[in-house]
């Protein structure tokens, strides 16, 4: 009862939050001329061109999730079971591509392959590829997905990384008595967390599939760049509503097949805080094989863009100044941030239990359900917030002239990637130990508490600092609602870059950066401590 | 302990909602905020009355503001809109969110800046010009018209930001006008052929020339002027001085109908329409005209009256970007 109470409960927060504001921007798209009308639902099903917008969608999508994914599974496998020079250096710098909004890696990247850029340039003196070509990768659809790939892969990294240290050590160590390492790693530790691989795969998907700054950089005609259209060039809300169906529905055939695919199997493991730690591999051409391939990596989506973005900083004053211009944003940010996060965590643990762990018949509908609202452009969630919270009167404006409306706007936006992460890693924790609680008459608040959040540690800490990172990074909804005076960074930096010197966007960038990865150390450290006091026996 | 927690939450709600009472004026502005907010901080010292600015993005092309004034017209939040072009308040005029206001400090500004039904008036100006690269081009091979462009030795190295967005939109509006809508499609077709590149902003249009990926580009005057301020290699042509001229594009300000500060937005509005506003965004990094014939301008900056503008109505201008954005549409490939 208090288990079914307390699940209700924040399915129907989450549902109200959600739901009202998008169902209202989708009614109205139905609604023209006074009646019932699929007027802008009939172009995009059955004309060639929305077919050909869809297919570049998918491509783009595709491949830069494959990307993402050959990126950040290595990654992941390299720093969480080995040990080698600079490992905690390089995980620390994995996590800025994510920071940094994909627009301003796009600008980065068509500066150093444009025809200009010095790689360009290198390219073609040493490698005889012609300038327009390495020019015309960048940008194609290709060069999209491998921009936004570079983006999406720390997201991957941490996902596999906290997958493999819940992955006990026995197991391995069984498997390495009568196999070899790769015996061990295709029998056993693979499978154990392709779950998590592939939601971050879907993951990476569907935001390859919504994202829309690198697309309009590179004017590429996908389905995001399309509803753009609708919206600022033809102020059509209706017709971007329709055009926001597509990216809903493909979202939702990627989930089935990711709970077909998943149906009936296992992954349920002892983890460490259950019993052992975690399996670390000391052969030496592992360790080599790790520090080459971060080390290129690192070379790859850190030095190269940001080299290119930041050299224009030649003095500090630049820092006072673009300190002075971002002070306001980078407090709300960490205190926005931080407030999101901590709620997506609490409400993706939640959330991610009722559609993991409960025996609820409606169990896959609810994850379907919260699910597609990751495919909902922000644009459309910011127009359907402000319609839905902006009432004459003033009657919430308790929540619209507040960061409240922001809140809100992460809860819509991200809610989605915290539950589906929550839920991958519930996936690891056998049954039986909450069941085990509930045998001895703990009530089940004790059981979340004592047993299942212990084990859902690695879960916790990677959802949190996630949402913490998307929360911060987040603009298209925020640049909607946001009440006068509660601009958050990226809001400072975009409204800053237009005909700011570059090297104040470039500070402003590097802030950025900094922000971030300081209150994710912290946390570190915090959950580091937390967690090792609450498992000790 | 979790009772503590759900208090502090709504007490910092409270709080926060608190702090936005007072003697204050909300303004919503799509100008750049690097050059509106000094201009806004100015006005604050000046009268003490609180300016609570939000400011749009150029990733959202400026429209996210225009977005967000339709979605509040129920309940409005602003009291005042600063556009950096003539036609969004137009369509903001004919949706229902403005509302008239003639200001006593606007009587020196030329009557064609203005909206005959008060509905925005006009200060400092861009324009529509050609950036060209000076390591690419020298002096007697750049354009002087943008009907040069379409001349083979331009090919594959011409920038233009999406003509479905912002000031170029406008600008091809005023071209349709200026040269018919005969001519401006051939025109628009012959760029296309020769390899315009189709970029996704004014600015972005000013990076390719400075970087010189393309030898020249269309693009603002502001945009233009930081690339000069940053020392890349590139100078300005006010295009077509013997023809159609160059499109000249005030800023305006604009009143919201039931915005909840009206005095003061009536206040911040008279500022922005004052001399002193001119002069500051003259000798600002924007460098725009002031639309005053008598206010000091630093050497480079022209007045207005030294510009052969193009002359358009911007009404008819708004009309006939609703008219052609199908055409661009399919021209810009989308």
């Amino acid at each position: 009862m208090q288990k079914n109470l307390t699940l209700i409960f924040f399915l129907a927060l989450f549902s109200c939050i959600a739901f009202f504001p998008i169902a209202w921007m989708f009614g109205g798209s139905l609604y023209e001329g006074g009646s019932i009308s699929f007027v802008y639902y009939h172009d995009i099903f059955l004309t060639k061109k929305y077919a050909d917008i869809i297919s570049r969608s998918l491509i783009l999508a595709s491949v830069a999730a494959i990307f993402a994914v050959l990126m950040g599974v290595p990654a992941g496998f390299f720093l969480a079971k080995t040990n080698f020079f600079l490992k905690n250096f390089y995980k620390l710098c994995f996590f800025i591509p994510l920071i940094i909004p994909p627009y301003t890696i796009g600008i980065a990247w068509t500066n150093i392959l444009g025809k200009a850029g010095f790689l360009n340039q290198f390219l073609s003196h040493y490698l005889f590829l012609p300038p327009q070509s390495v020019s015309a990768f960048i940008y194609s659809i290709y060069g999209a997905s491998f921009i936004l790939s570079m983006n999406l892969f720390p997201l991957i990294m941490i996902m596999t990384e906290y997958a493999l240290k819940n992955v006990p050590s026995s197991l391995e160590e069984s498997g390495l008595i009568s196999g070899s390492f790769f015996q061990v790693m295709k029998g056993i530790t693979l499978p154990l967390i392709s779950p998590v691989i592939f939601s971050g795969m879907m993951i990476a998907f569907v935001f390859s599939l919504s994202e829309f700054g690198v697309p309009s950089l590179l004017q590429l005609n996908v389905l995001t760049t399309q509803i753009f259209t609708q919206f600022s060039a033809f102020y059509n809300e209706k017709a971007a509503t329709a055009l926001a169906f597509p990216l809903i529905m493909i979202t939702i055939i990627i989930f089935a097949s990711e709970q077909c695919k998943m149906r009936g199997k296992s992954f349920e493991i002892l983890g460490k805080s259950g019993s052992q730690a975690f399996m670390e591999y000391h052969f030496t051409w592992l360790r080599v094989s790790g520090l080459v391939f971060c080390t290129v990596l690192f070379l790859i989506v850190i030095i190269l863009p940001f080299c290119s973005l930041l050299i224009s900083i030649d003095t500090f004053k630049v820092y006072r100044d673009a300190f002075a211009l971002a002070k306001n944003g980078i407090v709300n940010s960490v205190v926005f941030g931080g407030i999101g996060a901590s709620i997506l965590t609490v409400v993706g643990f939640f959330l991610g239990y009722a559609t993991e762990k409960t025996r609820w018949r409606l169990k896959e509908g609810i994850s379907t359900f919260v699910w597609i609202f990751f495919a909902v452009p922000a644009t459309v969630a910011g127009i359907g917030l402000i319609k839905l919270w902006n009432r004459p009167h003033g009657a919430f404006q308790f929540i619209y002239g507040t960061f409240g409306i922001i809140l809100i706007g992460y809860i819509i936006r991200f809610v989605p990637l915290s539950s589906r992460i929550m839920a991958n890693f519930f996936r690891q924790i056998p049954q039986s130990m909450e069941e085990a609680g509930a045998v001895t008459g703990a009530s089940w608040f004790r059981i979340t508490g004592n047993i299942l959040a212990p084990l859902q540690k690695n879960g916790i800490i990677a959802t949190w600092i996630i949402s913490f990172i998307f929360c911060i990074g987040e603009l298209g909804t925020t640049l909607l609602v946001y009440p006068p005076g509660h601009e958050t960074l990226p809001i400072a930096l975009f409204t800053v870059m237009a005909n700011s010197p570059e090297n104040i966007v470039s500070a402003l960038t590097l802030l950025l950066i900094g922000m971030t990865l300081l209150p994710v150390g912290i946390f570190f450290l915090i959950s580091k401590y937390a967690f090792a006091k609450k498992i000790t026996p | 302990m979790k009772y503590g927690v759900i208090i502090l939450f709504f007490s910092l709600i409270l709080l926060s909602n608190k702090c936005i009472a007072g003697n204050e004026v909300v303004v919503y502005s799509s100008e750049d905020k690097i050059f509106s907010e000094p201009v806004l901080k100015a006005f604050e010292k000046k009268t003490g009355i609180a300016v609570r600015a939000i400011y749009d993005t150029e990733e959202a092309k400026s429209t996210g503001l225009l977005h967000r004034l339709l979605a509040e017209r129920e309940n409005p939040q602003a009291d005042v809109f600063w556009c950096g072009d003539p036609v969004r308040p137009a369509l903001l005029e004919t949706k229902g969110v403005t509302t008239s206001y003639y200001s006593p400090i606007a009587k020196e500004i030329p009557e064609n800046y203005k909206d005959e039904g008060g509905h925005w008036t006009g200060f400092s100006a861009r324009a529509r010009v050609i950036l060209y690269n000076t390591d690419l081009v020298s002096m007697d091979e750049k354009p002087l018209s943008i009907f040069d462009l379409v001349k083979p030795e331009w090919r594959n190295q011409v920038a233009i930001a999406n003509p479905l967005f912002g000031t170029t939109a406008l600008h091809m509006a005023a071209l349709f006008i200026v040269s018919g809508d005969e001519e401006a499609k051939k025109f628009l077709n012959d760029l296309k052929r020769n390899g315009i590149k189709i970029v996704s902003s004014n600015g972005e249009v000013k990076r390719l020339v400075s970087r010189g990926e393309v030898k020249a580009g269309i693009t603002d005057t502001d945009d233009a002027n930081v690339a000069i301020l940053d020392n890349y290699p590139v100078k300005i042509v006010f295009p077509d001085k013997d023809g159609i001229g160059t499109l000249i594009m005030p800023n305006t300000v604009c009143l919201i109908k039931n915005g909840p500060n009206q005095e003061n937005g009536k206040k911040l509005i008279d500022y922005l329409l004052s001399r002193e506003v001119e002069k500051k965004l003259a000798w600002d990094m924007c460098a725009q005209m002031p639309l005053r014939y008598d206010v000091e301008t630093p050497a480079h900056v022209f007045s207005i009256n030294a510009i052969t503008g193009m002359n358009v109505d911007y009404h008819n201008v708004a009309k006939k970007m609703e008219e052609i954005n199908g055409f661009l549409k399919q021209w810009a490939g989308f």
